[in-house]
């Protein structure tokens, strides 16, 4: 028995979601439904024009049209099916109209699926994006979304904060110019492009160099504007570089937010145009805000106005960051936004520079017994002695690690925070292999050794070369075993050390 | 010569003792204010330029000698602008890996001083006054580059300098305070403007012409050089003319320079 042209196109559909869930390609997608078609008409039914009223055994496409289908329409609109259908040999009668109906329904999904295209735009760009704002020693950093609120117009700004080597933080804010999924995507393989590059240890103005070489081999399209800074909590100082961006605004204690004063540089991808790092000394209890355009620029308002009215919020801040962040989004943002927005605060916690300490060595064997001692005489004066001996270990591998491939002096740093922080720059550019010695070698075992007992180590290239380095947990203040631990009697005597370490 | 180097901190209208001594070494980093003051002075102390080529060479020998006794760490006080023959051209010859920290509180003498020292890894140059110790020998800077942590042995130079130090008190209590924080093995090398018994009236005159036309200025006796060195093993042949310094002395009349390098002894504090 015929059933009614509703149940067939419920049949049609349920057979043709179920054989893309089953992993089929757009092709075969559109190969089985012109089968349905035809099993269909095989039945006695024909396809037709709901304009042109036949006898009743219609299947009725444009019942697709129905809301439990949408998903099915757009599956339709995705397969691009009208396209593969009209490219089939011979269609004629009730296949062409079948063909025409097609072409119509992707007509409309292209129109009314619009909601869910923002919907996969809007989670494409949620994946895209960080969800939390990270936890990173010495810095409180807030960070807001505002999504447009135009259905059309998702957009391609983003944001990151990452802790790099040497106590430093990276922060990064962007946006892809234009809107819709595209524009997510390469937001999306910007931010990675930048959070690579920034882990390889470049400078800011490298960074962009090379974001703007990697996004012009990405797309040729499409153009972003880009700020990248890197905060160095030993000397204080944020060096950014810009690439069409609007710049950082900094909210020092007693002073009027402003817009720091740096070199615009061109959008990302124009190409062929070098960045500049500029140097901002950032005083203690200093607020950095980040935002894209989509934040001060409104349709009603133009972009220096709204930066204005930022400067004024931002400056004699007390609230928490947070609290800050929700006030400036209230304050600033207006509904309905036709292009999305972001919002970066951060603080930053410098390191006294009585918690850091340098020393300059010659990379020649006996440099590693000076290290060894000067770390051990430091950690002494930092009541630190408890973690003397592995730090003094670990320091002695990897400045004798340098001799014979450093030819200029190489740099030992500790810093004391929560944890000590241990450097050894040297301008060997050749990066540190981490070697499997045989049972009977005398050599190969340093950085084993350090990644044994470190709680973390890395290395990453400098301007110059490259720095190794590890981290020992339970350096503050209070980890300490107060006279110094089991190794304070050396912090009270150290030249009694030197004979015995001179002859190493 | 031209004058685009000049940095926006340096006032180029008040005379500088840097720029003065360069003016007198031929050098070009100097001005006309620095050359007026430079005129007055000779003009009552003819024999000034020759006193500080003879200063200048008194240095050179001593840094050598410093060198050859293995001393790899030198901290120069009131280094001025680098002129040729400076002590990490010296130090480094006789060991590449030697390491110098100039220090001098005139923002001309450092900023030149960086220029022509970019680049070098075992030379730093700080901009401080010697008549702060701790400052001195606290900096981070110092510190990195000399290891003075290590307690091996450096060298102090405090050349044609403490003559500006015109307070004898503090001038003691200053060196006393470097001697004390020398590691055993170190040296300290000291050259001063003499005050010699012979023509005072001239020398007074010149002396006061200096004052006016540059900074207060002190000349001190050799007895009084002698005590800067108190605690130290003095190094042959002890307080003399800066000529007389480890060489065969020129004939005739010394010029009024007199220097002294001590040794602290190994097994004192």
């Amino acid at each position: 028995m015929l059933s009614g042209g509703a149940e067939f196109c419920d049949a049609l559909v349920v057979g043709f979601q179920a054989a893309f869930e089953g992993g089929q390609s757009a092709t075969d997608l559109g190969r089985g439904f012109v089968e349905l078609l035809l099993h269909g008409e095989r039945q006695g039914y024909t396809s037709r024009d709901e304009a042109d009223p036949g006898d009743g055994n219609v299947v009725n496409l444009l019942t697709l049209d129905r809301p439990e289908y949408r998903k099915t329409r757009l599956l339709l609109a995705g397969a691009d099916y009208a396209s593969f259908m009209s490219k089939l040999p011979g269609l004629d009668g009730p296949r062409r109209l079948g063909a025409e109906h097609l072409e119509q329904l992707a007509g409309i999904d292209t129109e009314r699926s619009v909601e869910s295209v923002q919907d996969f735009a809007e989670a494409l760009q949620r994946t895209l994006l960080p969800s939390a704002p990270p936890h990173l020693d010495g810095a409180h950093i807030a960070f807001r979304y505002l999504p447009s609120n135009d259905v059309t117009a998702v957009g391609g700004d983003w944001f990151d904060a990452m802790a790099l080597p040497g106590k430093r933080i990276a922060l990064v804010v962007g946006d892809v110019m234009g809107h819709g999924v595209a524009s997510a995507a390469i937001m999306g393989q910007l931010r990675t492009a930048v959070q690579t590059l920034a882990h390889l240890g470049l400078p800011p103005d490298e960074v962009l160099w090379e974001l703007d070489e990697c996004a012009r081999r990405l797309s040729d399209t499409h153009l972003a504007t880009c700020l990248y800074g890197i905060y160095d909590r030993v000397t204080q100082v944020f060096s950014v570089a810009n690439a069409g961006h609007i710049p950082p605004i900094l909210a020092v204690p007693g002073q009027r937010a402003a817009l720091a004063d740096i070199p615009c540089g061109t959008p990302i991808g124009v190409g062929g145009h070098g960045f500049e790092t500029a140097h901002l000394q950032i005083p203690d209890g200093t607020t950095l805000v980040l935002c894209t355009d989509g934040l001060v620029e409104t349709r009603t308002r133009e972009v220096g106005e709204g930066l204005d009215a930022l400067c004024a919020l931002v400056t004699g801040l007390r609230s928490p960051l947070e609290q800050a962040c929700d006030a400036v989004v209230q304050m600033l943002a207006t509904v309905p936004r036709g292009d999305d927005a972001a919002l970066v605060m951060a603080s930053f916690a410098g390191i006294a520079d009585d918690q850091v300490a340098s020393w300059s060595l010659e990379p020649v064997p006996r440099a590693a017994g000076q290290a060894r001692r000067l770390v051990r005489r430091r950690l002494a004066d930092w009541k630190a002695g408890h973690l003397s001996e592995t730090a003094e270990a670990l320091i002695g591998e990897l400045v004798a690690n340098t001799c014979g491939y450093a030819s200029r002096p190489v740099t030992v740093r500790l810093i004391r925070t929560e944890t000590l922080t241990c450097e050894v720059y040297d301008d060997a550019h050749k990066l540190p292999a981490r070697k499997y010695p045989d049972v009977l070698s005398e050599s190969g075992r340093g950085l084993g050794v350090v990644a044994a007992l470190a709680d973390r180590w890395g290395y990453s290239r400098t301007e110059d070369g490259k720095v190794v380095w590890f981290e020992l947990d339970g350096a503050a203040p209070d980890d300490g075993h107060g006279d110094g631990g089991h190794d304070g009697d050396r912090g009270t005597s150290p030249p009694a050390d030197t004979s015995e370490e001179s002859g190493q | 010569m031209t004058e685009e180097w000049v940095p926006a901190e340096v006032d180029v209208n008040r005379p500088s003792i840097a720029r003065i001594y360069d003016y007198h070494l031929g050098g070009t980093h100097n001005f006309p204010a620095d050359r007026e003051a430079a005129a007055q002075v000779v003009a009552s102390m003819p024999e000034l330029p020759a006193v500080l080529r003879v200063n200048r060479d008194f240095l050179g020998r001593c840094v050598q000698y410093l060198a050859d006794q293995g001393i790899r760490y030198f901290l120069d006080l009131g280094s001025g602008i680098p002129t040729n023959g400076n002590v990490h051209e010296i130090a480094q010859a006789v060991d590449p890996s030697a390491r110098v920290v100039y220090v001098d509180n005139d923002p001309t003498a450092v900023i030149h001083a960086r220029k022509l020292l970019a680049g070098n890894d075992r030379v730093a140059v700080l901009n401080a006054d010697l008549r702060e110790p701790k400052a001195i020998l606290d900096d981070p800077e110092v510190k990195r580059l000399l290891l003075l942590d290590l307690d091996e042995p450096i060298a102090i130079l405090m050349s044609a300098v403490l003559h500006f130090v015109p307070d004898d008190t503090e001038a003691e209590a200053l060196v006393a305070a470097y001697r004390d924080a020398m590691p055993p093995g170190s040296f300290l090398a000291i050259s001063h403007g003499a005050d010699t018994s012979e023509d005072a009236e001239r020398i007074d005159t010149a002396v006061q012409t200096y004052t006016r036309a540059v900074a207060p200025l002190k000349l001190r006796t050799k007895q009084q050089v002698g005590a800067f060195l108190t605690g130290l093993e003095i190094v042959e042949p002890g307080v003399v003319h800066c000529s007389e310094w480890r060489q065969a002395a020129p004939e005739g009349q010394q010029l009024p320079q007199i220097c002294g390098v001590g040794r602290k002894p190994v097994g004192s504090q």
